[in-house]
């Protein structure tokens, strides 16, 4: 059975003032995600594809249609479907331990459990030796490792990620893209998660997903679902990888012609 | 051309056997090359002393025309700072100075516990709209009237005081804080609730957790702008409603023409203006690590 499935969602904004027409953001959105799939969402930038990652954590409400996740409907957001930001969204007046604490008090996890919890969580993504740095005197790069290590230390069923690696330099993005598909090469059941990426880059999709869903632009409808069926880690200069990438620029390229 | 310049060099030089080097400029010398070091105690000292220097002059200046060009009466509105350093001596010898200054440090006190309701008050404001929205008029009307407007009505209702003198600087306090606290509290990153809440915070926790602390630098400079607006309501309060405190003192002293102990007054009341400041400062600075890099 699917972890998520996405049945007929459609999104619509009321317009800023009684002039402005609605927005129709998503239209007809009907998707599943299998348990431990990698999914990214690509799509030109205002095709929705946040949003529709807002609806899966339970930030926004569908105007019509539903998600579930393990036949649950989703309303109010949970622990079960964590969310890497963009901007890190890290508690600037807590360290990197306590953080990664947060979600496990909120879970009411006893302390002396918390404590393994975190420090596994700190070897997973490689910030041992900062366990008491404040986020601002980290990197852009080390806060995003918290935060998602902060995100996995509840043991989320889905863990949901809104452009993790954007506001990052070209540099620390490879490096993280790296780290993500060694983590995902090597992981085993318990570790790996069904993962929801929300992304503008290419690279980044076919690096790390199984499955690439692309959405239109305005409003937006699925446009294609790839498989990407290449061996873990992926080699940028493999030819089966080249070929896709040309093959999603493409797609991404007609829907940028669309808004044109 | 450098053979030449050379040569030149060596024909300017012959005469004088002391420079036998190539001239560079000053700072390219291996020999005059000096790290900046950071200034000794001494050099700070120094630098304090210059900034103060105008100050003092002003202080010479007032002596001297004291002296020289102000008669009897007028010496007796605008005493010497020598007649005027006697008197704080005399006031802090006797303790009186304390006295009232402890009187007024506990009324700055006991509003300000009392205002610190503010603070969830402005956090209620602040995140659920419909309390912004029944509270919003009333606070609007209630803050552009001065705390000093207060003190006929609340010396008919409380008489002369500590609980008069506590309800005007409560009110000089309260406000400054409930408007940096609502405001601070809808500054708060949407993104910072949307991962508290994903990673399982209730409202409460929400509330408590993060809102009240991303919300604490803004709430503390509320606070730092209370004590100051609550420090000046005190002694405007003090001047007609009291029977201690500074504000009495200096008032006390005026119908005595004490103008010594009036201005030894004025000066206590700034300096401890000046040490709540900088004491609220200092505890933020130590308390919100993190808040210094949102904010410079």
């Amino acid at each position: 059975m699917s972890e998520v499935n996405i049945r007929n969602v459609t999104k619509i904004y009321p317009g800023h003032s009684s002039k402005d027409a609605p927005v129709l953001a998503l239209d007809d959105i009907s998707v599943d995600i299998a348990d431990k799939e990698f999914c990214s969402i690509v799509g030109h930038s205002g095709c929705g594809k946040t949003t529709l990652l807002n609806m899966l954590a339970g930030f926004e409400q569908p105007t019509a249609g539903n998600i579930k996740v393990h036949g649950e409907t989703v309303g109010r957001p949970s622990w079960s479907r964590a969310m890497v930001f963009q901007d890190y969204a890290l508690f600037p007046w807590l360290t990197v331990e306590q953080n990664i604490s947060f979600g496990l008090e909120m879970k009411q996890i006893p302390t002396e459990k918390r404590q393994s919890v975190i420090d596994k969580q700190i070897r997973l993504v490689g910030l041992a030796g900062f366990e008491k740095r404040y986020p601002h005197q980290l990197s852009g790069g080390m806060k995003q490792r918290v935060s998602i290590a902060r995100a996995l230390s509840v043991d989320p069923e889905v863990l949901l990620m809104d452009e993790p690696f954007a506001a990052l330099d070209a540099q620390n993005r490879a490096i993280m893209q790296q780290e993500m598909g060694r983590l995902l090469a090597q992981a085993d059941a318990d570790v790996r998660k069904t993962m929801v990426l929300v992304t503008h880059s290419i690279e980044e999709a076919i690096l790390l997903s199984d499955r690439i869903i692309v959405l239109s632009s305005r409003p937006g409808r699925i446009k294609e679902i790839l498989m990407v069926d290449l061996p873990r880690p992926r080699n940028e200069d493999d030819p089966n990888f080249i070929a896709l990438r040309h093959h999603l620029r493409e797609l991404i390229n007609e829907e940028m012609g669309a808004v044109e | 051309m450098s053979q030449l310049d050379t040569m030149v060099r060596e024909l300017a030089n012959s005469g004088k056997s002391s420079i036998d080097i190539p001239p560079r400029p000053a700072g390219m010398s291996p020999s005059t090359v000096t790290l900046p070091l950071p200034p000794g105690a001494g050099a700070v000292l120094l630098a304090r002393m210059k900034r103060l220097s105008l100050p003092v002059l002003l202080l010479a200046a007032w002596q001297l025309i004291n002296m020289l060009v102000l008669d009897e009466t007028t010496r007796m509105l605008l005493p010497a700072p020598t007649v005027v350093a006697i008197a704080a001596w005399d006031l802090v010898a006797t303790g009186e100075l304390f006295r009232h200054l402890f009187d007024s440090l506990s009324r700055e006190f006991v509003a300000f516990s009392w205002a610190l309701t503010a603070i969830p008050i402005g956090i209620a404001m602040g995140w659920w709209k419909p309390v912004h929205d029944q509270l919003d008029s009333l606070v609007e009307i209630l803050r552009p009237i001065p705390p000093l407007a207060w003190i006929p009505l609340s010396i008919l209702w409380f008489g002369i005081g500590d609980m008069q003198n506590q309800f005007i600087i409560f009110l000089g306090i309260f406000f400054p804080i409930l408007l940096n606290t609502i405001t601070g509290v809808k500054g708060v990153e949407l993104n910072l609730v949307r991962a508290a809440r994903c990673l399982g915070a209730g409202e409460g926790a929400v509330l408590r957790r993060v809102v009240l602390h991303a919300a604490l630098p803004q709430i503390v400079t509320g606070i730092r702008i209370g004590l100051g607006v609550g420090w000046m309501a005190l002694v405007a309060a003090e001047l007609v409603g009291a029977s201690s405190g500074l504000g009495f003192m200096i008032n006390d002293a005026r119908t005595l023409l004490r103008t010594d102990i009036v201005i030894v007054g004025m000066i206590t009341i700034g300096l401890v203006g000046l040490a709540l400041d900088l004491l609220i400062r200092e505890i933020s600075h130590r308390m919100l690590p993190w808040s210094r890099s949102l904010h410079h």
